[in-house]
Formats: structure tokens, C-alpha cells, sequence
């Protein structure tokens, strides 16, 4: 047996997705509309043309073109950001929209300042991003809570 | 013809206010930088502008994102030609001859070339597209549910047939987009559907959430991790501009072809500039009676596709304004930006809204003129605007767009829904299954199963009236022909050309 290929793991991804979404749209009650084909056409025949495409991704799976999406390091370079995102959120949760963003600002900077300029010291790096971080972080604090007066994220610890 | 010229006046008045002006110029030069960055575009701009939208006056809103459209449009051959990296995906032809002639120490003969020509593809365009928009929506006006449901069809069939790649992913995409969309409440019984008693899912998964997760989000972590900036900008110079006319003289009848090109491609649904430009420029290299120069630094391979990328604007906006269907990508981001104000784009907009409709046309045709200045004047400067850091610019992305995200429905659920659509959107590209079938899906789905569902209900034969109908039938005739086209073309040209031998 050779080995799976991209496709085929993509196939059975899906296979699953539609399974999952088709086994939950079943247990919708059917409508009393006369002629109308009801609530669960729509979910139905998503989960139909999901599972059907994936059976042919499956059988006809293309040839791995060998390039790389991310190499190992990229993927952890991506989950690492992707980290830092969830922690932003949480952030927003906990503290509110004025706190964190000003360390979220801070944070990113920092570590988008290693891909742009690699060269430059640690201590200039931080200095850098925490005066980024105080002037943008004031301007969309003027922009969000002063101009457009928006529904922002409120502390959870004391608001 | 008065009124038109009153609606256009109108327009032009609005812009004269000094909202106007901020909106329509500031927004021109915001667009033309983004446009030229590599990585980032005007459409990056516009969807994380979605959420605020709604604090805007809709003619302005319109004014702010027609000026980020074209100026961007336009800024995209600033990366092509000096770094050899387009700045948006429409202007990926240019760099194959334009980057040649940077190459060889001339930047501005192309640069000079695709600046007029992007002016001499957009101001034409938008002029039909005013045409075209008022006669074909008195068309569209009188169609009923049959008629409607038949077009998204035909739209949807259209983007999964010509979108480059596997047909059968795109229709995984478009199934994952049925899916997904149909979560919340059902468009014509209001029936709570997979929502598994999530309260915050009653309402439906949002298609701006969704698309400030795709597209920003995403587009942020893939330029974090892949790390491949290059630093090229610093050691180009750009002298001032120089008038292309023996370039362009002799150029005329490409010029004249990538227009219809630019334009007619954009103007089928969710095509647009990337496969317009790259039609226009294999069609004129295949003309060319200098073919061997083609792809070595030849101006008409700058021509081409700058014509077409800027002739697809008024190309794409006429089905958004008179079906309301976006006509690519960006006008996915116009729709949803109308739909935040409770507006509905489609044939009525050009009756009950004409200074919206009018808006996007006048504001097109004079951020066209203020671009072109903005390049001739400011050429010089094109090397400082590719030098733009990016640690400055990404930071405020993503803060800006999880942001967003919680603003659309005011609660913290919009900012998972943007989160995981980060996912998705990594993991559609990780598997090549392609974006566009998936988007467009997503915006036409509701419109799709509620014209279904009505003409169902309306009819006495059930689903038959579908293929009654002479305009739906034939709608729904040239969607399935188009992916059976898809499917099956190959094998027939192969059989055609072995019986022929």
C-alpha cells in the first residue's frame, strides 16, 4: 500500500466534515410550506456535493507537486503567531480593548521587527515597538472610542 | 440623458463636501500605497474597513471604497516593475516584462507606460459601465425568483469552471460554503438551523467576520512565517515621468483588444483582474510580431495587462450594481459594505439608491484623474513607498482586524468566528482548494436557496418552472455547461485532435 497522499487526506477531512454537518441537518424538522422543499434542502445538498467531491479527491488524487506549503520551521513560525493571537483575544476578555490593545501592539512589533530588520539590537527592538505601540495604540483609541464612539471589548476583570 | 447628468452632478457635488474630498483622496492615496506593497492590497484595506462602515454615510462609504479599489488597482504595477513583485495579483503579468526593463536600468519607460495606461483602461470603463448598469438593471428588475435563482447559479458555475486548479476542490469549497452559510437562521421560515444551541450562532456566521479572518488575518501569519520581504526597493532610483506617446502610438490595437478583454472578463462573476491581465497579455505576446522579445522587456507586455487590470474595474461593477452579483473579489467587499447599511445591491439600487450607483461611477472616473497626477508628479517617490516596514504596518492589521470583528455584532464570538476563518483560510490553501468558488458562494448562497425555495413555492409544476422559464433555463443550460466544459473539454479537444491526425 503506498503512501496517502495530500488529496486523499483532504478527502476524508471532508468526508467527515459532511457526515458530521449531514447527520445534524436530518434532525431538522421539515417545513409546513406547501412546495417548499424546506430547511434542510440547502444544508443537505452542501453535505451531498462535500461528500461526492470528496470521494473523487479521494480516487482521482492529483500528484504531489512537491512544493512545500511551509517548511517545519515557517509552519512554527506561523503557530507561533497564531499563539499570540489567541493570547490577544484573551487579553481582550479579561483586560478590555484600551490595555490590550497597547500590549498587543507592543508584542506584534516586536516580533515582526526580527523579520524586517534582523540586525538591530534587542534593546532597540523594544524601545521601538513600545513607542510604536503608545502612538498607534493612541490613535485608534481616538479613532474607535472618540470619532466612531464603536462597541469596543470591555475588561472582564472590572467593568 | 438630464438625469444621468443630474445623478453624475450630484456626485460630484457630494465630493466637493469636505467629507468628500477626505474620502474619495484620501482614500486614493492609502489605496495607491497598499496597491503597491507587496503582500498587501486594497482589498486588505477595504475588508478591514467593513465594520466601520456603518458610521458612514453610504454615498461616502461608496466614494471611500470606489477610491481604494482604483487607486490600488492602479498602485499594483509599482511592485511589478521596480522588485518584480506585483503588488496585488492582477498586476502579476506586468513583472514579466515590466521588471525586465528595471532589470536593464530603464524603471521608467514602463512605469510611464502603465500609468497612462491604467488611466486609458479605467475612465472608458466606468463610462460603460454606466451605460450597461441602467439598461441591463431595467432588464434584471422585471425577473422573478426563477430568473434569480438560475443567475447565482450560473454565477456560482461560472467561478468554479474558470478558477484555475482541481474542479473538484472548488466544489468542495462550494459545498463548505453552502454549509456554512446556512448556519443561523433559514431566509424564508426564519428557523434556527446548526446552530447547536450557541446562542451566539442564532444570528448566522458573518460573512465580514469571515472574510476579515480570511483575508487579513491569514494573509498576516502566511507574511510572518514565510519571512521573504526583500529589501530590492533601496537600491532602485526612478527619475521623473516620460510621455510613452511613440509607446503607445504604436501599441494602439493591443491597447484597443486588452481593453474589451479587461472589461469583459471582469465583468463575468468572480473572474477579474488576475485572469484578465493574463488573457490580454498571452493574447497580444500570441499576436505579436515580436514574440521572441516577449517576457525579455517588451512594452507591449506592459501595456497589455495594465489596460485590461484597470479596464476590469467598470467591468465588475456592472453586474454588482444591476444583478447583484459581485463581479470579483472586490465587489464581494462592496456588497457586504452596502448589506452592513441595509442596502441591497441588485437592480433596484440603480431606482431606489441612484446617488450610490452614480457615487461609485463619478468617484471612479475622478480618483482615475487623481491618480494619474498623483503618479506623474510623484514617480520619483515610488522606490520610498516600496520601503514602507512592514513591522509598522502589520501590527495595526491585526489589532484593527479582530477589532472589526467584535464590532460587527458587538460580542467576542465575532473575534472566534474570525479566528477560525484564519484556519480555514490556511487550511484551503494548505489543500489548493480554491478561495474564490468558496467567497463567492458565501455572499450568493442566502439569494440562491431563498429564490430556489420561492419559485418552488410559487409554481404549480415544482422544480420544472426552473427549466420552463427561457432565462433561467438558459442560465442554469450555461452553468452546467460550463463545468461540464470543465470537466470533459480536455478529453474532447484530446479525441478531436486524434481523429483529426
Amino acid at each position: 500500500m503506498g503512501k496517502i497522499k495530500k488529496d486523499q487526506v483532504l478527502g476524508i477531512i471532508i468526508l467527515i466534515v459532511a457526515a458530521f454537518f449531514g447527520y445534524h441537518t436530518l434532525k431538522l424538522a421539515p417545513t409546513n410550506l406547501v412546495g417548499d422543499p424546506g430547511p434542510r434542502m440547502f444544508p443537505l445538498a452542501g453535505c451531498i456535493l462535500m461528500a461526492v467531491f470528496a470521494v473523487v479527491v479521494i480516487v482521482h488524487p492529483e500528484k504531489n507537486n512537491g512544493k512545500v506549503y511551509l517548511t517545519k520551521k515557517q509552519w512554527m513560525h506561523a503557530i507561533s503567531l497564531f499563539g499570540v493571537y489567541v493570547l490577544y483575544l484573551l487579553l481582550l476578555w479579561l483586560l478590555g480593548f484600551t490595555i490590550a490593545n497597547y500590549i498587543a501592539l507592543a508584542v506584534f512589533s516586536f516580533m515582526f521587527s526580527y523579520v524586517t530588520n534582523p540586525d538591530s539590537t534587542l534593546a532597540k527592538r523594544i524601545l521601538k515597538s513600545v513607542i510604536y505601540a503608545a502612538i498607534v495604540g493612541t490613535a485608534l483609541y481616538l479613532l474607535y472610542v472618540i470619532a466612531l464612539d464603536a462597541q469596543l471589548p470591555r475588561a472582564m476583570l472590572w467593568d | 440623458m438630464n438625469e444621468v447628468l443630474q445623478y453624475c452632478w450630484g456626485a460630484v457635488l457630494d465630493l466637493c463636501t469636505p467629507a468628500g474630498i477626505l474620502f474619495l483622496f484620501g482614500g486614493s492615496l492609502i489605496g495607491l500605497v497598499l496597491g503597491s506593497l507587496p503582500g498587501l492590497s486594497g482589498g486588505t484595506l477595504t475588508v478591514l474597513l467593513l465594520p466601520i462602515m456603518y458610521k458612514i454615510e453610504p454615498v461616502m462609504a461608496m466614494a471611500l471604497l470606489i477610491s481604494i479599489y482604483t487607486s490600488s488597482t492602479s498602485g499594483g504595477c509599482i511592485g511589478s516593475i521596480l522588485l518584480g513583485i506585483p503588488g496585488t495579483n492582477s498586476s502579476i503579468a506586468t513583472v514579466w516584462d515590466g521588471y525586465e526593463f528595471t532589470k536593464q536600468g530603464d524603471p521608467v519607460r514602463p512605469l510611464s507606460v502603465a500609468v497612462i495606461c491604467n488611466f486609458i483602461g479605467t475612465l472608458p470603463s466606468m463610462l460603460i459601465a454606466m451605460i450597461c448598469c441602467k439598461a441591463l438593471a431595467e432588464i434584471a428588475v422585471k425577473m422573478g425568483p426563477w430568473e434569480y435563482a438560475g443567475m447565482c447559479f450560473c454565477a456560482v458555475a461560472l467561478v468554479v469552471g474558470l478558477t484555475k486548479g482541481n474542479m473538484a476542490k472548488g466544489l468542495i469549497g462550494v459545498g463548505l460554503a453552502i454549509v456554512l452559510s446556512s448556519m443561523g437562521p433559514d431566509p424564508l421560515t426564519g428557523m434556527r438551523r446548526l446552530t447547536f444551541d450557541v446562542k451566539s450562532l442564532y444570528g448566522g456566521i458573518n460573512v465580514i467576520q469571515l472574510m476579515l479572518g480570511m483575508f487579513a488575518a491569514k494573509v498576516i501569519m502566511l507574511e510572518y512565517s514565510r519571512r521573504d520581504k526583500v529589501d530590492a526597493a533601496k537600491r532602485i532610483k526612478v527619475d521623473r515621468f516620460r510621455w510613452p506617446g511613440k509607446d503607445l502610438k504604436s501599441n494602439l490595437g493591443n491597447m484597443f483588444r486588452s481593453f474589451f478583454t479587461g472589461a469583459f472578463i471582469g465583468f463575468l462573476p468572480g473572474l477579474g483582474g488576475p485572469t484578465s491581465t493574463v488573457v490580454a497579455y498571452s493574447t497580444e505576446r500570441s499576436l505579436s510580431k515580436e514574440k521572441e522579445k516577449w517576457g525579455k522587456g517588451h512594452i507591449g507586455g506592459v501595456i497589455a495587462p495594465e489596460i485590461a487590470n484597470n479596464a476590469g474595474i467598470g467591468g465588475a461593477l456592472i453586474p454588482m450594481i444591476a444583478l447583484g452579483v459581485p463581479g470579483d473579489a472586490a465587489m464581494v467587499h462592496f456588497m457586504a459594505a452596502l448589506q452592513s447599511q441595509g442596502i441591497n445591491p441588485g437592480p433596484l439600487l440603480m431606482s431606489s439608491h441612484p446617488d450610490i450607483a452614480y457615487m461609485l461611477f463619478v468617484g471612479g472616473i475622478i480618483c482615475g484623474v487623481f491618480v494619474l497626477i498623483c503618479e506623474i508628479v510623484g514617480m520619483p517617490l515610488f522606490p520610498k513607498l516600496l520601503k514602507i516596514p512592514y513591522h509598522y504596518l502589520y501590527p495595526a492589521i491585526i489589532v484593527v482586524s479582530f477589532i472589526g470583528a467584535y464590532m460587527v455584532k458587538g460580542n467576542m464570538f465575532g473575534m472566534i468566528v474570525c479566528l477560525g476563518a484564519c484556519v480555514l483560510g490556511i487550511f484551503m490553501e494548505y489543500f489548493e482548494i480554491p478561495e474564490m468558488p468558496f467567497i463567492m458562494t458565501v455572499i450568493l448562497s442566502s439569494l440562491l436557496e431563498k429564490n430556489i425555495r420561492q419559485g418552488m413555492n410559487f409554481s404549480f409544476v415544482g422544480f420544472a418552472e426552473f427549466f420552463t422559464r427561457p432565462v433561467s433555463c438558459i442560465f442554469i443550460v450555461v452553468g452546467l455547461a460550463m463545468l461540464l466544459w470543465h470537466a470533459f473539454g480536455g478529453l474532447v479537444i484530446k479525441a478531436l485532435r486524434k481523429k483529426s491526425k
